[in-house]
């Protein structure tokens, strides 16, 4: 789970964005639009080789970095 | 094909050598020739012998006669202008130890507010993405007396600029009183690279014009820290730009000074320098020494070009390339201790926007009406030639000249250096030969 939360945080960096190590962050404080946004998506599924579902997103089911470990962990057993 | 001169060349003779120097305002060159059949200005492009020819093609100053170079100079101003990199002055101390004769300001202010650091830092954290590179000049007030802030605030943005491979810079304007070889180094550490320190001649005037708030004198603690610099510090990476506002006292004893920093500093590249006339920039201080201010630098740079003093004058040279002044460049915003947002630290009086909750709430009309300005209302601004690289951009001041009615062009402020270009250029070819092309 560290590795995951760690290479998260880099998906933020290379996108520009330095996020601070912290659930109470809200990462939509840093995705203000939808193209950061799904960049930011297209980054962690190449980063961890898996594919978001749709409804994941529309359910804003990832507000800070905690929630989007979760869903990579999940992802990755399946 | 038919060639003719670039409209951006100037010209000027060395006279008792017959050595023509040409500096070209568009590519930023310089280079000398020996007339030989090129006495009399302006040149013929008939005249030019061919193997002379070739290299002045090579370096611009000579273009096909078919082109447009204004089109090239809309094209350098646009570039320059929307910079992609981001600059921030910040201002983290609004107080200040010396009591300059001359200040304009009344440091009614302290040191940079804790939420105005952490909105600093979150706004780079959230937007650095946008930006190829970061750069901060600390400036006041004497931003050193606020080190702590500025090493908070260094530390965090080149941690944000290594997380996401951007490059990050700094450079200084302080007065040097605290720049102690501890607080150098550290500095240093902050990739500070450009230090500008005023030193107004010798001890003699500094310690008039330049004395602590308490009166006493600051020239023998400041050039004691230049020296253990010069002496302790190993690095070439970084650059001291040594600033001296000419005053009529000062130009008396510029000889002086002049020996003084060749003595002390004429060997190590590091040391640069500036000279510049005591501005009237406000404030009720300057009124006492009005009958003090010069009218002109010509004698500044005479004396320069013809002593025997040979000073790296690097800082004069990069100064030429600024037909737009650096903070009329987009995504350059000077932020002061309370986090009010300025165009540039000399506009105050003029706020563009403020920095709330890591954001950067800019006037979007003030902002786009200085990016968008364009002097050709201006009658002398349309018929000179520089007009395509600087549309009135010389100095974010002019700003203020615009926005008044009836519009004053006798208020614009042109580029300094260009008003003296050629005694700059004497000085340059004496001092800094090499930067000369021997076409």
């Amino acid at each position: 789970m560290e590795d995951t939360r760690k290479k998260v945080i880099e998906c933020f960096n290379s996108l520009g964005f330095v996020v601070d190590d912290d659930d109470t962050v809200d990462i939509l404080d840093y995705l203000d639009n939808s193209i950061t946004y799904i960049s930011f998506i297209v980054e962690v599924e190449s980063t961890f080789d898996i594919e978001i579902p749709d409804e994941y997103l529309l359910q804003g089911r990832m507000r800070n970095i905690g929630n989007v470990c979760d869903v990579v962990e999940m992802l990755k057993k399946e | 094909m038919e060639l003719k001169f670039s409209k951006f060349n100037h010209y000027t003779y060395i006279d008792k050598t017959e050595t023509l120097l040409l500096y070209n305002k568009l590519r930023n060159t310089m280079g000398y020739l020996q007339p030989i059949s090129l006495r009399n200005l302006p040149l013929s492009i008939d005249t030019v012998p061919e193997k002379m020819m070739g290299r002045l093609r090579d370096h611009g100053f000579v273009v096909p006669a078919s082109i447009d170079e204004s089109i090239q100079g809309d094209d350098l101003h646009e570039k320059i202008i929307n910079s992609s990199s981001l600059h921030f002055t910040i201002l983290t101390s609004e107080s200040c130890n010396f009591g300059c004769q001359y200040c304009f300001d009344d440091f009614q202010r302290s040191h940079i507010k804790e939420s105005v650091i952490q909105d600093l830092i979150t706004y780079a954290k959230r937007n650095i993405g946008q930006y190829t590179e970061m750069n901060v000049a600390w400036f006041g007030g004497e931003p050193l007396l606020a080190r702590d802030s500025l090493y908070t605030l260094s530390e965090a943005f080149i941690d944000i600029c290594r997380k996401t491979s951007r490059r990050y810079s700094a450079s200084i304007t302080t007065n040097g009183y605290l720049l102690d070889y501890e607080t150098f180094k550290r500095l240093l550490r902050y990739r500070v690279f450009e230090y500008i320190i005023t030193i107004d001649g010798t001890a003699k005037t500094h310690n008039v014009s330049r004395p602590l708030k308490n009166g006493g004198g600051t020239f023998h603690k400041i050039i004691e820290n230049l020296r253990c610099i010069r002496d302790h510090v190993k690095s070439q990476q970084f650059r001291i730009v040594l600033r001296t506002n000419i005053t009529t006292d000062v130009l008396e004893n510029l000889h002086d000074y002049l020996s003084f920093v060749q003595e002390e500093f004429g060997k190590d590249n590091r040391f640069t320098y500036l000279f510049s006339p005591v501005y009237d920039w406000g404030g009720d201080r300057i009124n006492a020494m009005r009958g003090k201010l010069i009218d002109s630098m010509s004698d500044v740079y005479a004396t320069l070009a013809e002593g025997d003093w040979q000073l790296n004058m690097s800082a004069l040279q990069g100064q030429l390339s600024h037909a737009i002044c650096s903070y009329a460049q987009k995504n350059t915003y000077t932020v002061n201790t309370l986090g009010d947002v300025f165009l540039c630290p000399q506009l105050q009086e003029y706020p563009i926007g403020k920095l709330i909750n890591g954001k950067l709430e800019i006037d979007e009309y003030k902002a786009a009406y200085w990016y968008s300005l364009s002097a050709k209302a201006i009658e002398g601004c349309k018929s000179c030639t520089d007009y395509s690289i600087c549309k009135g951009k010389s100095c974010v001041r002019n700003l203020l000249f615009f926005n008044k009615n009836p519009m004053d062009p006798a208020q614009l402020n042109c580029g300094r250096e260009y008003a003296y270009l050629n005694d700059v250029l004497k000085v340059l070819y004496k001092m800094n030969k090499d930067s000369f092309i021997e076409l």
